[in-house]
């Protein structure tokens, strides 16, 4: 089966970003190019270093990139804007604020009526299963449960693409499983366009239409993988385990280089 | 064997309280004994039971509630300055770059001056009046509530800005809905301070200006060589202190620290 996904949403080409530091200039991102279309489920891999978050930041308008081009929807990124929200890998939630209000913030900031935004606050509390905690502060969940609010405050503002920075690093192995199977189901469901960054190859796999393998400093587009595993996925298929094992060999080439790059005296 | 549980848990705050009220009652039981056995000179410290007695006579004066209502109203109206120009110019540097760069190092200088110096202008600049001590409290106040207002407003976590600005919150609900109450915690920690300054330049210049509140009543008992008064009206600054810190500041402390999460899980 193919996936027969919408036009181009998000573009970017000839991307650039660097960054002055103490031994003169570090080359964050360079010539990055690739496209998300419409309702297709991107994952970003690379080594630590290879600036995947620098590139998500890029895409959320939150750094300008030095050249190159960011276009959603034809229109170059400008700024952030809630039709790019990013979920972090802290969750970033407000401990003053109730789930809810978490949720309701940036509704809020929309101008939704209030209705709607009650509407809309049930509606993803009820998919992240955590209703019955519409009232809870922040504090009061656990890293899984905060995690899921984030993703829900995320997704309520409907936004043209979700952000994802590494959202499940921060949780234990079991929990994450557990997260990445939700938000599978999410996505199954509802089928909004995901740009998901994570160092997590199997967990890209089993998530994603298509990988996007950046290289070590400076990152740069190694390869872009096409998952063509039918859905629902097995994690344990030899298929997919193949998948991943074709991805995790260049993926190494690249962590050697960073790792060279490490114990190179400065 | 198993230890039969005693009935007031070790962490308990009504254990606490009883630890320390005990301690307390030991030290005034020592010190009238100490008072009646001639050990201590009466005529330099006064025993309880003398201070407690004063205590009775003057407040059967009317002048005794008097001064306590003036040195009140002037720390009202002293603070409710200091807190509204401290808030407002911690606040209006964060947004001037220009005065901040300028204008903190200056206000932290302003913080660590003797709030007393300001008496001697004060006095010629309103002549001996309430607004002349007013000034003093204001001046001594208000620069620690700005300089904290400013420090707590800069060290918001910029996890929480970057993600309210990924939901496309900027002006007024990014500062009255994530930039000031991320900065409260740290801001009632500056307003708590400016209290105790407040209050301290206050019963000060009282002092120094003679004949005013409750720092006539210390002049008033120096003047008659009665310890016992200058002991009594020590006592009343005290229990302001105290209500306030703890009857006031800790409780909205305690409320802030649990609803933003801050309380460290024993």
């Amino acid at each position: 089966m193919t996936f027969q996904k919408g036009s181009s949403e998000l573009v970017l080409s000839g991307v650039q970003k660097a960054f002055p530091t103490r031994h003169g200039e570090l080359n964050a991102l360079k010539d990055i190019s690739f496209d998300v279309r419409e309702g297709e489920f991107v994952c970003l891999v690379g080594p630590s270093g290879c600036g995947k978050s620098t590139l998500l930041n890029l895409i959320a308008g939150l750094e300008k990139q030095d050249s190159g081009s960011i276009l959603l929807d034809g229109k170059p990124v400008n700024g952030p804007g809630p039709d790019r929200v990013v979920v972090f890998q802290e969750g970033a939630l407000f401990p003053w604020m109730t789930v809810e209000q978490n949720i309701d913030f940036g509704l809020k900031v929309k101008k939704i009526a209030a209705a709607e935004r009650r509407a809309l606050t049930e509606r993803y509390l009820k998919m992240i299963h955590l209703e019955n905690f519409a009232h809870s502060y922040i504090h009061e969940l656990s890293g899984g449960m905060r995690q899921r609010v984030a993703i829900a405050r995320g997704l309520a503002l409907e936004p043209r693409i979700l952000l994802m920075d590494e959202p499940f690093n921060a949780l234990d192995t079991q929990t994450r499983d557990l997260l990445v199977e939700e938000l599978r189901a999410i996505w199954s469901k509802i089928g909004n366009t995901v740009l998901f960054v994570t160092h997590n190859v199997r967990e890209a796999v089993y998530l994603a239409d298509r990988v996007v393998l950046l290289s070590f400093r400076p990152g740069r587009v190694r390869e872009i993988f096409k998952i063509d595993l039918p859905r629902p996925r097995d994690p344990d298929h030899p298929h997919l385990e193949e998948v991943v094992r074709g991805i995790v060999q260049q993926l190494h080439e690249e962590v050697e280089k960073s790792v060279a790059e490490e114990f190179r005296a400065p | 064997m198993r230890r039969l549980k005693s009935p007031l848990p070790k962490n308990s705050a009504l254990h606490k309280f009883a630890v320390q009220a005990a301690f307390y009652a030991a030290v005034i039981l020592l010190w009238q004994g100490l008072s009646s056995s001639g050990f201590l000179p009466g005529r330099l410290i006064p025993s309880p039971h003398n201070i407690l007695g004063t205590l009775h006579r003057l407040s059967g004066q009317g002048s005794f509630w008097a001064a306590i209502r003036s040195s009140l109203y002037r720390i009202a109206v002293g603070y409710s300055i200091s807190v509204t120009v401290g808030l407002f110019l911690g606040f209006f540097l964060t947004r001037v770059k220009f005065l901040e760069n300028t204008l903190s190092s200056l206000f932290l200088g302003m913080q660590a001056f003797p709030s007393i110096c300001w008496v001697p202008l004060a006095l010629l600049w309103f002549g001996v009046n309430d607004a002349a001590v007013i000034f003093v409290v204001v001046f001594g106040s208000m620069f620690a509530i700005s300089v904290a207002t400013n420090q707590a407003i800069r060290n918001v976590p910029p996890l929480y800005l970057k993600a309210a600005r990924t939901m496309g919150a900027k002006g007024w609900h990014l500062y009255a809905g994530v930039i000031f109450p991320a900065a409260i915690p740290q801001i009632i920690y500056g307003l708590k301070l400016g209290w105790s300054y407040a209050w301290r330049t206050l019963i000060g210049s009282e002092i120094i200006v003679a004949g005013f509140g409750l720092g006539r009543l210390f002049n008033e008992g120096q003047k008659a060589n009665d310890v016992a008064q200058i002991f009594a009206v020590n006592v009343i600054v005290m229990v302001v202190s105290l209500l306030v810190d703890f009857g006031i500041f800790g409780k909205i402390e305690k409320e802030v620290r649990h609803r933003w999460g801050l309380e460290v899980a024993r």
